[in-house]
């Protein structure tokens, strides 16, 4: 029980203060959208689901699904904090897997983790841990986003954003994709759920995932079904080192600036750096125009 | 530490002319002096140690272990402490993240492989003992001294044991030992600071508070390799200039690095001439 | 003119207007400021030039409304052709804001913002009393006027009922994970350590900040009592935790209070120091505020 405060009765209603009555009063339905490209071409970008204000008490959420991928964001702020002052918000960013899904990489990055040495992520002291693969997922996140929120008319607030991988790819991508890939759908939900809090935003963040092939050409959004029907023959060899995995995120109607870039995999120079950039900023296009046209009809 | 509005605004303005005037004249690709010790630590395989002129301080040691090759899922283990910072926090997780995906990825393994059955796996271990600015390339530039001067008993068995169940055995002389492989450089990342148009290597902490973003570069066989990826590299600090970049910056600093990197790898290969020249005289390093 | 961008939907990042426009086949240049929900972009034209244009921040409806501009620069000095300039505001009110739409239907001028529904200096709150000392009193911020609920709750606790029944060891609920775990630029900060979830903005009101007469008399006890809702104006933003108040104005203080320290029945302002129970006529202390001054 909260002693702290004198609590109103149980089932208290808010009121709508100053509301009129030719408004209709009733609660936001939660919206849903499909982007409508179809999966034919083999650049077009793969369908996603998207859905906002799932989480009665988050100031704004979105969830999404694309391929196997099932993501849900949740918003909360402005909201006070506490200690000396500050001018600007603070902006942090957690990225959790539910517990019984494997994180692409486990073997690779969880090694060695104290909070992973038993099949649930929670320490000695009870308290849950993220893994490496969380945190490095939590901080693109936050360097992506962080440029676009207008942290200036927040001051003495924080804003969080709760991440929370529903379901991942199936094991046919290999580690390093299906990571990426996840990471970049991950941005463009988080952006939609800050849109959905009514955070002021300079932009929208929308990303992009693109993947070389050995002739050094770039397939947008790669689905790991269309690369194993090319390299049935040669699967021996491995295939994974040589291809170029790129996300980067952009501010589309901000001069295109390019808030967020993660690129691994083999060889490149700046021809292919470009080729890469240049993709991610396509679909992130692409995403963007099926999140706006989204976004419109939610307010309709 | 936190500048104030008119320090920030002044370290702003002086950064984005072009040439940037940075503080400690230094040119916008030059690197912080550095002085460095290696094979210091009795009981490692390698060991390095890094020290700036602001004080941060890096020592790394490097162990190995031989393993049965099948079972492991990789030959390289980095575990990285940074005192301040929580081991599960996101500023240690990620500069473990980087570390190890730059070494697993781009560490040449069969250097490792001993027999067909057995290899050696290298436990890198990472103190930052003190640091002022985004420590990763301190850590990185500290691990290439560490794994180039990493020494590995010499196998005296059979390479060949797929048919005998035998263990590999190594040379009692420790002056045996070799390096991992004579040409072996390993991989390196560069911290680089975007600021208006300007890109400025190995940002100092004062100029990192005041940059519009960072970029990180990994370096490897006189090339710029992957990963590449942009963060802010100011901890703690409410940097109100953080903004997007320019696409143009990013072929910009991969141009930069290529041309100014094998500078960088040069330097830390004389370091460790020198510091084998010393080595006769002068074993300590307190 | 401005009519015909009105009520259109805009998505954060979308360009409403340059902020400067000449209008056609006249000489009337337009100026537009941005307002809530609204940002200032730079957007490069070509190479070499930029537009400054208002962009939306948030997702909403577009209201373009003319006001009028009261200092004396309106003129063009340098230009020889008297120029007039038309000043117009322009605000996004997302469809969650019901105090906006209110005012929008009553075609009130719509007022700037820090934003959506942060309190800034001489904005106008309600606040509800939590805690009083000899110096000073205590309060949450509920909601601000002409804006909207600070917290979409009204610091009834974001989540609902069940924050009545259970409530973690530090009152109200809190995030699982520990705040220096998260990925966030300050995250070691102790100034961006974050409250319990569902905790709303604070302020302090000091005693010699309650009345403007006799300041150095004040008891608090005899002017607020927590429980208390009382309208007050910001003085400032303050320190990390409180805002500080004031309600040293006739028109500031108590708008409902209850008698006997909250468990009786609300109380009708007799003057302006004291408030009377009519049930069973208790007349209890407070610096009552009156709406009609």
């Amino acid at each position: 029980m909260d002693r702290r405060r004198l609590l109103g009765p149980l089932n208290t209603v808010i009121p709508n203060i100053g509301i009129s009555s030719e408004i209709n009063g009733s609660k936001s339905t939660p919206q849903t959208g499909i982007s409508s490209s179809s999966s034919s071409n083999k650049n077009d970008i793969e369908n996603f689901f998207l859905k906002t204000g799932i989480i009665e008490n988050a100031n704004g959420s979105a969830y999404l699904e694309v391929g196997n991928n099932v993501i849900e964001v949740s918003v909360f702020g402005p909201r006070p904090i506490r200690g000396s002052f500050i001018d600007r918000a603070s902006f942090s960013v957690e990225c959790k897997f539910l517990p019984y899904i494997s994180q692409p990489g486990d073997e690779l990055f969880n090694t060695n983790n104290q909070f992973n040495n038993s099949n649930s992520n929670t320490n000695a002291n009870g308290r849950t841990g993220l893994t490496t693969i969380e945190h490095k997922i939590s901080s693109y996140v936050e360097t992506a986003l962080l440029p676009s929120i207008i942290l200036e008319k927040y001051p003495k607030s924080t804003f969080d954003v709760f991440v929370t991988i529903v379901a991942t790819e199936t094991p046919t991508y290999n580690s390093n994709e299906k990571l990426m890939r996840l990471t970049n759908w991950i941005v463009n939900c988080a952006s939609v759920a800050l849109v959905d809090a009514n955070v002021e935003v300079k932009d929208i963040v929308t990303s992009g995932i693109v993947k070389s092939n050995k002739s050094g050409d770039i397939i947008i959004d790669p689905r790991g079904q269309i690369e194993d029907e090319q390299n049935e023959q040669d699967e021996q060899d491995d295939q994974n080192e040589e291809n170029v995995l790129g996300v980067a995120s952009f501010m589309n109607l901000n001069n295109d600036q390019l808030v967020g870039i993660w690129v691994e995999g083999g060889d490149i120079d700046q021809d292919l750096v470009t080729k890469v950039i240049n993709g991610c900023n396509d679909m992130s296009k692409k995403i963007r125009a099926n999140i706006n046209s989204f976004l419109i009809d939610s307010l309709q | 530490m936190i500048l104030s509005p008119a320090e920030r605004a002044y370290l702003y303005e002086s950064l984005v002319q072009k040439p940037a005037i940075r503080p400690g004249a230094r040119s916008d690709h030059q690197f912080r002096p550095l002085e460095a010790k290696t094979g210091f630590l009795p009981n490692s395989n390698g060991s390095a140690r890094i020290r700036l002129n602001d004080g941060s301080e890096c020592i790394i040691s490097v162990k190995s272990k031989v393993v049965v090759t099948r079972g492991e899922s990789s030959l390289i283990e980095v575990d990285i402490d940074v005192p301040g910072f929580r081991d599960d926090s996101n500023f240690v997780s990620n500069l473990k993240f980087s570390l190890t995906n730059l070494l697993i990825t781009k560490f040449p393994v069969e250097y490792l492989r001993l027999t067909s059955k057995y290899s050696f796996k290298l436990f890198i271990d990472c103190i930052v003992i003190s640091h002022s600015s985004y420590p990763l390339s301190l850590i990185s530039l500290t691990s290439y001294l560490a794994l180039k001067t990493t020494r590995l008993p010499l196998l005296t068995s059979e390479v060949n044991d797929e048919e005998i169940e035998e263990q590999p055995t190594f040379s009692d002389d420790w002056d045996n030992a070799k390096y991992i492989h004579p040409t072996f450089q390993p991989p390196i990342f560069i911290t680089l600071g975007v600021i208006g148009e300007n890109l400025l290597f190995d940002p100092s902490i004062e100029e990192e508070q005041v940059l519009e973003n960072g970029l990180i570069l990994s370096f490897y066989k006189d090339k710029v390799i992957t990963p590449i990826i942009n963060m802010n590299l100011a901890t703690n600090s409410n940097n109100s200039n953080f903004k997007g970049l320019n696409q143009k910056l990013i072929i910009q600093s991969i141009n930069l690095c290529n041309k100014y990197c094998p500078a960088i790898i040069k330097a830390l290969d004389t370091l460790i001439e020198q510091d084998d020249e010393n080595d006769d005289t002068d074993n300590h390093i307190f | 003119m401005s009519k015909a961008n009105t009520d259109t939907v805009v998505v954060p990042g979308q360009y409403i207007t340059p902020t400067y426009k000449l209008q056609e086949d006249s000489n009337i240049i337009e100026k537009y400021i941005s307002g809530r929900g609204t940002t200032i972009s730079q957007i490069k034209a070509s190479e070499t030039s930029t537009i400054t244009v208002i962009a939306a921040s948030i997702l909403g409806k577009v209201y373009i409304n003319e006001i009028e501009v009261t200092s004396g620069e309106v003129e063009d000095k340098n230009n020889e052709q008297k120029q007039q300039i038309k000043t117009f505001l322009v605000v996004v009110i997302p469809k969650s804001s019901t105090y906006l739409n209110f005012q929008k239907e009553h075609q009130q001028a719509l007022s700037n913002s820090i934003s959506i529904n942060l309190p800034k200096e001489n904005d106008i709150v309600l606040v509800k009393v939590t805690k009083i000392t000899l110096k000073q009193v205590f309060c949450e911020i509920l909601t601000v006027e002409n804006g909207d609920n600070v917290l979409k709750d009204s610091g009834l606790g974001v989540n609902g009922e069940l924050s009545h029944a259970s409530v973690s060891p530090s009152g109200g609920s809190a995030s699982l994970s520990n705040y220096q775990t998260v990925a966030s630029s300050q995250s070691t900060m102790s100034a961006a350590q974050f409250q319990d979830i569902g905790e709303n903005f604070r302020g302090v009101i000091r005693s010699q900040d309650i009345r403007s007469t006799e300041r150095d008399r004040v008891k608090v006890i005899e002017s607020y009592k927590p429980g208390d809702i009382v309208r007050a104006m910001i003085l400032s933003l303050g320190d990390g935790s409180n805002y500080y108040l004031t309600t040293a104005r006739n028109d500031f203080g108590v708008i409902f209070a209850k008698s006997v320290n909250g468990s009786g029945n609300l109380m009708y302002p007799l003057d302006w120091q004291n408030m009377i129970d009519v049930n069973n006529g208790i007349i209890e202390k407070r610096k009552c505020a009156n709406p009609f001054a």
